[in-house]
């Protein structure tokens, strides 16, 4: 019979192995569909996730399992304070894991930070942001910006 | 040590590196202006809004603009809604107090390319005060066989058409509307089998 105390195990591509529990583990559809396929009895080894971030993703996950009681605004809080404290190139590891693992409302909460930091910044401030270099040519970029001058236009 | 370390982590793009997938998603939770000018910050991102499943248009961005950036981002709309049918359009807002700018043939086409590329939630606000407003697709709108959720919130006598047939419409809100007769409110209501809000 399934206990909720049963534990999951989980290896990261940089060998750390982490016991979870497996109410916490299920917040991944990932493996949640393994343990439904009765794949889970062994450490499932993650190809592309550090222990580090896994580590992350396990306090998140775990936040949202103890905090099932809580008002919604606490939780709303609570994700804001997880993710604010995140640099940008831990954002983008959590966002692939968070995709891999199948952790839909991470997933939402690092696409919704990735889009509060993009808003409102004009072209220049978002390759600047996440060094993103410019592969138009000058030709390229003044028809893009004459086709759709709408949305280029921040004087307004 | 570990701020050059910190400094060469930065000077990597890792972003660009995300499935289109991912990066839409993203998209999708920006306003369609920001949406828009990702289009040029590299090849990467040039083609990524046209993929926009979720679509949140409101004139109000305009009003104080001249009338050749409305120009442009009408020529805009009428692309994306178009052209680039191979993505299905979740959800379309539309918003806007004068449309008189603004041809009614247009707005006509705006509202009717999501209905037949399968939205799922419709919302038009036009201005109370406002003396113009657009004809409505009714046979498309009130045959739609995917529309979850539907709000008109204009001044407009609504003519229901003799077929209306809404599945899965959940939540209809109809603010400032008017119907033509008890049988256009009849038939619209009987027509809605899931219909938990109204």
């Amino acid at each position: 019979m399934a206990s909720t105390l049963k534990k999951i195990i989980l290896k990261s591509c940089d060998g750390k192995i982490l016991e979870v529990e497996e109410a916490v583990a299920v917040q991944s559809q990932m493996i949640k569909n393994m343990i439904e396929d009765d794949c889970a009895n062994e450490e499932i080894p993650l190809p592309d996730i550090t222990g580090e971030i896994l580590s992350m993703i396990i306090e998140y996950c775990k936040m949202h399992v103890d905090g099932e009681n809580n008002s919604n605004n606490e939780l709303i809080a609570r994700d804001a304070d997880f993710i604010t404290r995140v640099d940008l190139n831990t954002l983008y590891y959590l966002i692939v894991a968070a995709n891999f693992l199948n952790v839909k409302s991470l997933l939402d909460l690092t696409c919704q930070r990735v889009a509060d930091i993009i808003k409102g910044k004009s072209p220049e401030e978002i390759r600047l942001t996440f060094n993103i270099k410019n592969d138009f040519t000058p030709e390229e970029e003044e028809e893009i910006r004459k086709k759709n001058a709408w949305a280029f236009d921040y004087k307004d | 040590m570990a701020s050059s370390m910190a400094k060469k982590a930065k000077l990597d793009d890792r972003i660009s590196k995300l499935p289109d997938s991912i990066l839409c998603r993203i998209l999708l939770l920006l306003p369609i202006k920001d949406a828009v000018s990702t289009s040029i910050v590299s090849t990467r991102w040039r083609h990524l809004y046209a993929y926009m499943a979720c679509l949140d248009v409101d004139f109000h961005l305009f009003r104080r603009s001249p009338s050749h950036t409305v120009v442009s981002f009408t020529n805009f709309l009428d692309k994306l809604l178009f052209f680039h049918t191979e993505g299905r359009i979740e959800q379309f807002r539309f918003n806007h107090t004068n449309l008189s700018k603004v041809n009614d043939s247009h707005v006509l086409g705006w509202i009717s390319a999501p209905l037949w590329r399968g939205v799922k939630e419709i919302d038009l606000v036009f201005g109370r005060w406002s003396s113009y407003f657009p004809m409505l697709p009714t046979a498309l709108l009130f045959t739609s066989m995917t529309l979850v959720r539907l709000k008109l919130e204009f001044p407009y006598v609504m003519v229901v058409p003799i077929h209306v047939c809404l599945p899965c419409l959940k939540t209809l809100v109809l603010q400032l509307i008017k119907f033509e007769d008890d049988g256009s409110v009849k038939r619209l209501l009987s027509s809605c089998p899931v219909l938990e809000d109204l």
